[in-house]
C-alpha cells in the first residue's frame, strides 16, 4: 500500500513537469507577446527594455527553468495585467467566488443527480424513468449559457425575484449557482442510472431474488454498494472538473471569479498567469485520481494494493 | 409419478420499448422467445433441458421459478400453481427451488465473503441462530467439497470451479427440493467439469434433489439426465428418456445436435456439421394418425406426438 502511494505520488510529479513543460512550449508557440498593443505600438527600444526586464529575451529552455525554479520555492512570478500583486495573490482573491460558486453547484447538483438515476434506474422504462433522462439529456446537451440566459430571463426580468448578475451578497448567489448545478445534475443522474441498472442485471441479484430477498433489501444491501465501486472513480474527478471550471457561467452572471482569468491570461499572453492556473488544474486532477484510486480500493475487495498474493 | 415442478403450455413474449418514441407511440418489437412450451420435472430425477444458444432455455427456467413474467401458460410447483402468486405468497416456495447459474463470478456478490454469500439465505428467512449459521456453512462447504479456510475469501479469490461449488452450497442452503441448473458447467474445463457434475449426482442421492439440469451440449447429459427434453427456437422438440434420445433420436435438430459430440473414435468421425435451419424445416418428421396419437396440436397438422413409450416429437400427421 505504502509503496503504491509513494509509485502514485512519484507519477504524479512526473505529469506535473511533463504537462508544464507542453504548457510552456504550446504557450510560446502561439504567435505574439505579452507586450504587442495593437492600438499602441511600442518603440523598438522601450519594448526591448521591457522583455528584458521580463527577461523574456532570454532562451526559451532558460525561461523555462527560471520559472520552474520559482515555482518550486511557491513563487508563481508577477501577473502582466496586474504587476501590483503576485500570481498567487491574484489566484487566492479570484478563487473564493469560483469555489463557492462550483463547490455547491456540484454540492448541490451531484445529490438531485444521484437521487433522479437511481429513482429511474429502479423504475427503469416508466415515465418517470423517461422524465429523468429528458432531463439529463436537456442539461448535457443544452449550453449553459442558454439554461443560464433562460434562468435570468425568468426570475430577474419577467418575475424580478432575482438580481441577473453580480456576486456581493448571497442573494445574487441563487441564479448562478443554480445554473452551475445543471450539468453535475445531469452527469451524475445518468452514471448512476447505468450503473445501478448494469449491477441489477447480474445473475447474483437473480439469484438473491429467487432466495426470497425484497427488492427493496437487495437494492440497499447489495446493489448501491456495488454501483459505488463504478461510480467513485467517476464522480471524484469530476467534482473537481466542475468545481473549476466555471468560466461560461462566471462570464454570465458577472462573478469575479478565476473564469474570467483564464480567459483574459491567454488572450493577453500573461505568461505567468496562464501557466500557473493550467498547473494548478493539472495538480488538483492528478490528486482527484489519486483520492479516487485509493477509495476505489478501499472500496473493493478485488483490489487489495501492494497485496502480491493475491494478485 | 409425482411431479415437483411443472410448465403448462408457457410463452414469454419479450416486448421492447426500448425508447421514448416507442414508449409515446406504444410501438412495440415483439419478439417470441418462448413458445407454448410444457415439460416436467419428476420428483428425484434429473430431467435435461438442451437446445442451441438462444433456443430460450434459460428464459423457461426463469419463468418456472417466478424470476420472469410469464407472458402466458402455468406453472406448479408440488402440484401448486403458482403462476399467479405474488412475492409475499411466493416467499414460501422460494425455499423449494434454487438456481445455479453459468457465469460463476457474477452470480456471487463479489463485495461479499463466501461465508456471508452462504448465509444470506437463513437471513432471509431468519433461520438459525449466528453459531449455527457459521457451522452450517462450513457444513455445506464441505458438502460441495471446499473446507472452512474458504469463508473469509472473496469470490474473485476462487477458481470457476470453486466458484461453482460454492453457488451450489448456496443453492442448497435452504435445503430446496428442486435446483435449477442453467449451464453450470459450461465455463469450466473439462476435468472441473466432470467433477462439478459427479457432485451434483452425488448430491441429488444424497438430499433427493429434483434437478432440472440445462445444457445445450448432449453429451453432458448422458450420465446425469433421466430424460431430456430437446428445445428448438422456443419450442420442445422432442421429449424422451435419455436413452431413447441417444439411441432412437427422431426430430432432425435432435440429430444434429448428436451429430454435434465429439467422437472418441476417429473413423466415427465427421466433418463438425452446424445446425442448418432449412435442413430441420424441411426434414420435420411426418407419422400417420393410426401410427401415433397428438398429445397437443397447434395447427391443423403439426402437433407433438408421442411415437413410442413416452417419447415424443413435433411432427407433422397425415
Ligand atoms: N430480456 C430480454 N429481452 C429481449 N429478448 C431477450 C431477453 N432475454 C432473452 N431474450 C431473447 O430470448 C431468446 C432466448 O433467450 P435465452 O436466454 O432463454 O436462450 P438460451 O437458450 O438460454 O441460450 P444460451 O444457451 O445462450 O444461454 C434469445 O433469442 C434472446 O435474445
Ligand atoms: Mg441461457
Amino acid at each position: 500500500m505504502i509503496r503504491y502511494i509513494i509509485n502514485r505520488l512519484l507519477s504524479i510529479v512526473f505529469t506535473f513537469f511533463f504537462i508544464s513543460i507542453l504548457v510552456f512550449i504550446l504557450m510560446h508557440a502561439i504567435p505574439g507577446g505579452p507586450f504587442d498593443p495593437v492600438d499602441m505600438p511600442l518603440s523598438d527600444s522601450a519594448k526591448a527594455k521591457i522583455l528584458k526586464q521580463y527577461g523574456l529575451d532570454q532562451p526559451l529552455y532558460v525561461q523555462y527553468f527560471k520559472y520552474m525554479w520559482g515555482v518550486l520555492q511557491f513563487d508563481f512570478g508577477i501577473p502582466y495585467q496586474s504587476p501590483g500583486e503576485t500570481v498567487l495573490e491574484l489566484i487566492g482573491r479570484a478563487w473564493v467566488p469560483s469555489l463557492i460558486l462550483g463547490g455547491s453547484g456540484v454540492l448541490i447538483g451531484a445529490p438531485i443527480g444521484i437521487a433522479l438515476g437511481l429513482i429511474a434506474a429502479i423504475k427503469r422504462n416508466s415515465i418517470i424513468d423517461y422524465i429523468t433522462s429528458a432531463i439529463s439529456t436537456l442539461g448535457l446537451t443544452v449550453p449553459v449559457f442558454v439554461i443560464s440566459m433562460l434562468l435570468i430571463l425568468l426570475f430577474s426580468v419577467w418575475l424580478e425575484w432575482l438580481p441577473a448578475s453580480g456576486w456581493g451578497e448571497p442573494k445574487k448567489w441563487i441564479l448562478p449557482i443554480t445554473a452551475y448545478a445543471a450539468i453535475p445534475m445531469a452527469t451524475y443522474a445518468r452514471y448512476t442510472r447505468s450503473a445501478i441498472l448494469d449491477t441489477l442485471n447480474k445473475p447474483f441479484v437473480t439469484v438473491l431474488r429467487a432466495k426470497g430477498l425484497s427488492e427493496r433489501k437487495i437494492l440497499f444491501r447489495h446493489v448501491i454498494k456495488n454501483s459505488a465501486i463504478p461510480l467513485v472513480t467517476v464522480f471524484l474527478p469530476m467534482f473537481i472538473g466542475t468545481a473549476t471550471g466555471s468560466i461560461f457561467v462566471e462570464a454570465m452572471f458577472r462573478v469575479p471569479g478565476l473564469g474570467a482569468y483564464f480567459v483574459s491570461s491567454i488572450e493577453n499572453k500573461d505568461y505567468p498567469l496562464e501557466m500557473s492556473l493550467l498547473l494548478m488544474i493539472t495538480v488538483m486532477f492528478c490528486f482527484a485520481y489519486f483520492i479516487a484510486d485509493l477509495i476505489y480500493a478501499l472500496l473493493n475487495p478485488r483490489i487489495r494494493l501492494g497485496d502480491k498474493k493475491k494478485q | 409419478m409425482n411431479k415437483v415442478l411443472e410448465l403448462k403450455n408457457v410463452s414469454k413474449i419479450y416486448s421492447e420499448t426500448k425508447n421514448i418514441t416507442n414508449f409515446l407511440s406504444k410501438n412495440e418489437d415483439n419478439f417470441v422467445a418462448v413458445d407454448n412450451v410444457s415439460f416436467s420435472l419428476e420428483s428425484k430425477k434429473v430431467l435435461g433441458l438442451v437446445g442451441e444458444s438462444g433456443s430460450g432455455k434459460s428464459t423457461c427456467a426463469l419463468m418456472a421459478m417466478k424470476l420472469l413474467d410469464i407472458t402466458e401458460g402455468e406453472i406448479f410447483v408440488n402440484n401448486n400453481n403458482i403462476t399467479n402468486l405474488n412475492l409475499q405468497e411466493l416467499k414460501k416456495y422460494r425455499k423449494e427451488m434454487q438456481i445455479v447459474f453459468q457465469d460463476s463470478y457474477s452470480s456471487l456478490d463479489p463485495m461479499m465473503t463466501i461465508s456471508k454469500i452462504i448465509i444470506e439465505p437463513f437471513i432471509i428467512h431468519k433461520l438459525h441462530s449466528t453459531n449455527e449459521r457459521n457451522e452450517i456453512a462450513i457444513d455445506l462447504l464441505e458438502k460441495v467439497g471446499l473446507n472452512k479456510t474458504y469463508t473469509n475469501r472473496y469470490p474473485h479469490e476462487l477458481s470457476g470451479g470453486e466458484r461453482q461449488r460454492v453457488s451450489i452450497a448456496r443453492a442448497l442452503a435452504l435445503k430446496p427440493s428442486i435446483l435449477v441448473a442453467d449451464e453450470p458447467t459450461s465455463a469450466l474445463d473439462v476435468c472441473v467439469k466432470a467433477q462439478v457434475i459427479n457432485l451434483l449426482q452425488d448430491l441429488q442421492d444424497e438430499m433427493g434433489l429434483s434437478i432440472l439440469f440445462i445444457s445445450h451440449e448432449l453429451n453432458v447429459l448422458r450420465s446425469l439426465a433421466d430424460n431430456i427434453t430437446v428445445m428448438y427456437r422456443g419450442r420442445v422438440v422432442e421429449e424422451a428418456p435419455t436413452e431413447q434420445i441417444f439411441a432412437n433420436p427422431i426430430h432432425p435438430y435432435t440429430k444434429s445436435l448428436l451429430d454435434a459430440i465429439p467422437k472418441l473414435d476417429p473413423s466415427l468421425r465427421k466433418r463438425r456439421t452446424f445446425i442448418d435451419d432449412n435442413y430441420i424445416q424441411s426434414n420435420i418428421p411426418i407419422f400417420n394418425l393410426n401410427d401415433v396419437k397428438f398429445v397437443s396440436k397447434d395447427h391443423s397438422d403439426i402437433g407433438f406426438v408421442e411415437v413410442d413409450n413416452n417419447h415424443f416429437v413435433e411432427a407433422k400427421v397425415t
